[in-house]
């Protein structure tokens, strides 16, 4: 159960890549096919899947009451249908679909752009570089070697995550004490269900190595990065700003061996960011589609999910529509694509509705965090409204420094430019820093503590993410 | 409850103060030239009777398991408590409790009893303790760890507070004010247009402060590796979970656990010194697919960590280790 190997490291990486690749074909090649090109799909699909396969094997216990392997065969089978279907009845060539599989992540332009930079900004390149990989394999060791520790994440997704290992299925309709207390059901389970997958796989159940997909996901992550921030900016002296800066913060490398979630919950913000961007750039359907997409994804990782990230996504959302005049427009834009309207539909249904009815069954529509059953929906606490000027000023938190900072280099280096999008991001991540807390009972006693240098982390690493936008010089 | 206690032990202390130390709770207590041997269960105390101009206790262990140990002071009116300090097993160790350190050290009158208290189950083996005056070197190393403090982290830490403490200031807060000043003098300032400088200073800053938390990374992991990964089976410690990982291991090849297609279906009672994390982790995780029963009657097996067996045991001993057993029951 603890035990550590080159042999078992090896093994699940590749369990951890490979089972995403079996599926991303078919997924992204049904529903985003003109969307992606090679790295950068592959990148996506990775992140989608793991929950696509996550939540469809809930989904499909939902209905049979038993999970395992073939559930996750019947899925892929599922798809291969899809796509004939596709070719054959709908007559879609497959040479389009080939197509995107070629390469296009350009070393070229790398080199051109690694060429233009003057002196300084090579070298700090060149020891950036260094730094990254040396934190990538220091990351990698850590995470390698690290038995899981009793904490929350414990008790919420490592439990359960055994329990499905062991038990074969997740017994939805047992008593409440045994659903909160063996299946904390009322905190979502894509983790634990993603860990008893892999585990499976593999055949024994390994405590070490089943995090290791969370280091894997992190190093894709920072490709994302990368490669959004090149594709905006065209400078690699950009580019590797964010990851610098992310990769600083050091309860980012506390939060890759698998703590409280949140580490996952801001990397997924930010590719719902990224994508509801892209939606309101290009008004593209396949961007919203993906948006609503890691915005479910997004909302079943962490137990304070669908209030906390509805409200802020849907609300900066709102504002920007109400600001920028494009209400009506992009109201009158649903209804034309009747199709993108469908798959919409279809990935806010299929995904999550199982869920939605467990948690109206089994009367698990409070957060669990809080004391004394404090309601989701209604819980409401005026007091942040002193408490947070409070916390700015007074909080020892050293990654407070750090935002300060990169904002005053940036903000001077780029004089000018445009930060509505900017201003929009931090409303959402305002909006998220005093919701984490807002939904629990021990709201005041919480922002007292050093717990808020994690949300402060977290929040930063979604801010990094977009500095591109600000490096930008086409949005002059 | 506790200050009941301490108060009916101040009264023993009263009737007994001819003695320069007094204890309480010990199994065995003996004590020769300064040396003692003991053996504790629960919680013990040992009553020094004065601390007069003395400001450092001084002890040297040699222990057999891990333990806590700390001390308060006791006036006449209540208690106050003063350091503490977590010792980790098989390791011989001198330790100095610095007074000075705190903060209300000079407002406590010189006639007090120090009481230092010892928990947990446990037999020492040649433990002293004295109290005594510091010298030169002990007050400037004291000086110097007053002014600057380093904030721990451990592999598991989730949230931090101060990183670099200088006196009472956060690091973090002086760079806050520095830069924000630095910030009012460019904005101010709108001739200055040598901005080029003032990125590069801030990213060779920002470089520095990476390598500080490069190195720090490389160290927890270092340690780590060298302590739990890269040592020999029975040797292996996790920080503060010690030989917890090795002995459940230990448990599942011995009880065919990891043998999915031999599934074990077994009834184990467990025992431990202490609950969390260890008795909740076996509990719901660690051994897996066993069922842990509350009572031994109804038990296959039983297994105590760092816990003495009832006389009234008398099963087969599967494993032995340190100070761990798995027992079966005999048919």
């Amino acid at each position: 159960m603890f035990e550590v190997s080159i042999f078992l490291l090896i093994k699940y990486i590749i369990i951890n890549l490979i089972i995403p690749i079996i599926s991303w074909i078919l997924f992204l090649w049904i529903f985003f096919w003109t969307k992606f090109k090679w790295i950068i799909f592959y990148i996506i699909s990775f992140f989608i899947w793991t929950w696509v396969i996550a939540f469809g094997l809930f989904n499909l216990q939902f209905f049979y009451f038993w999970i395992w392997i073939l559930e996750y065969l019947f899925l892929n089978l599922l798809l291969i249908i899809i796509l004939i279907w596709k070719i054959v009845i709908k007559k879609q060539r497959i040479i389009d679909y080939i197509e995107n599989l070629k390469l296009t992540f350009n070393i070229t332009e790398l080199k051109k752009s690694y060429k233009n930079l003057n002196l300084v900004n090579k070298v700090f390149f060149i020891i950036w570089s260094i730094f990254i990989s040396l934190f990538s394999l220091i990351w990698l060791l850590f995470t390698a070697n690290f038995p899981t520790y009793s904490d929350d994440s414990f008790w919420n997704w490592h439990s359960p995550a055994i329990n499905i290992y062991y038990d074969w299925w997740i017994k939805i309709f047992w008593d409440e004490n045994e659903i909160l207390w063996r299946w904390r059901l009322g905190y979502p389970i894509y983790i634990s269900i993603y860990k008893a997958l892999i585990s499976d796989f593999n055949w024994v159940f390994n405590d070490i190595y089943i995090n290791l997909w969370q280091f894997l996901w992190f190093i894709l992550f920072l490709f994302f990065i990368f490669h959004i921030t090149f594709k905006k900016t065209n400078n690699l002296f950009y580019s590797i700003i964010p990851l610098a800066l992310i990769c600083w913060l050091p309860l980012t490398f506390f939060h890759i061996s698998e703590w409280y979630l949140d580490l996952t919950s801001a990397l997924y913000s930010v590719f719902m960011i990224y994508f509801l961007y892209e939606f309101l750039e290009n008004n593209g359907f396949d961007d919203l589609n993906l948006w609503i997409l890691f915005w479910f994804i997004l909302a079943n990782i962490k137990n304070d999910w669908l209030v906390v990230y509805f409200a802020w996504t849907i609300i900066a959302f709102i504002i920007y529509l109400i600001l920028s005049k494009k209400l009506v427009y992009i109201i009158k834009l649903f209804f034309k694509d009747k199709w993108s309207l469908f798959k919409i539909w279809f990935f806010t249904f299929y995904f999550f509705l199982p869920f939605i009815f467990l948690k109206s069954y089994l009367w698990l529509w409070y957060n669990q965090a809080a004391w004394e059953n404090s309601w989701v929906w209604l819980s409401f606490h005026p007091e942040i409204f002193w408490v947070s000027p409070h916390i700015f000023l007074n909080q020892d938190n050293y990654n407070v420094i750090l935002i300060f900072l990169v904002i005053i280099w940036i903000i001077l280096y780029n004089r000018g430019k445009s930060y509505l999008f900017i201003w929009l991001s931090f409303l959402m991540i305002f909006i998220i820093l005093i919701a984490v807390f807002l939904f629990t009972e021990n709201y005041l006693w919480v922002m007292n503590q050093t717990t808020v240098n994690r949300v402060f982390t977290m929040t930063f690493i979604i801010l990094f993410s977009f500095i591109w936008i600000l490096l930008n010089e086409k949005t002059n | 409850m506790k200050k009941i206690l301490f108060i009916i032990l101040f009264f023993l202390i009263w009737f007994n103060i001819s003695y320069w130390y007094e204890n309480q709770g010990f199994l065995n207590y003996k004590e020769e030239n300064w040396i003692v041997n003991f053996q504790c269960e629960k919680q013990c105390f040992i009553f020094i009777w004065s601390k007069e101009n003395n400001n450092i206790l001084y002890i040297k262990w040699n222990i057999i398991w891990n333990w806590v140990v700390w001390y308060w002071f006791l006036n006449w009116q209540q208690i106050i408590p003063g350091e503490f300090s977590n010792i980790k097993n098989n390791i011989s160790l001198e330790n100095k409790f610095f007074f000075n350190k705190l903060q209300y050290y000079n407002q406590l009158p010189n006639e007090i009893i120090t009481i230092l208290i010892i928990d947990w189950n446990l037999k020492s083996d040649n433990f002293s303790f004295i109290l005594d005056k510091s010298n030169f070197i002990d007050n400037l190393k004291l000086n110097f760890d007053n002014f600057i403090k380093i904030e721990t982290l451990t592999p598991y830490s989730i949230n931090l507070r101060y990183w670099i403490m200088i006196w009472w200031i956060s690091i973090v807060k002086i760079w806050y004010i520095i830069f924000i000043l630095i910030w009012i003098f460019f904005l101010l300032n709108k001739k200055y247009k040598k901005f080029n400088n003032f990125l590069l200073l801030g990213l060779t800053i920002f470089l520095f402060i990476w390598f500080r938390n490069l190195y720090t990374y490389y160290d927890i992991t270092k340690t780590w590796l060298k302590s739990y990964t890269f040592e020999s089976i029975d040797n292996k410690t996790f920080f503060d979970l010690w030989d917890y990982i090795t002995f459940t291991d230990k448990v599942r090849k011995t009880l065919y656990l990891d043998d999915k297609n031999n599934k074990k279906d077994c009834r184990i009672f467990i025992d431990s010194f202490q609950d969390w994390p260890f008795k909740a982790h076996w509990q719901s995780v660690y051994l897996k697919p066993c069922q842990i029963v509350d009572d031994i009657s109804k038990a296959e097996y039983l297994m105590y960590y760092k816990e003495n067996i009832p006389n009234e045991i008398k099963w087969e001993k599967l494993i032995d280790f340190n100070n761990s057993y798995l027992y079966i029951l005999t048919k």
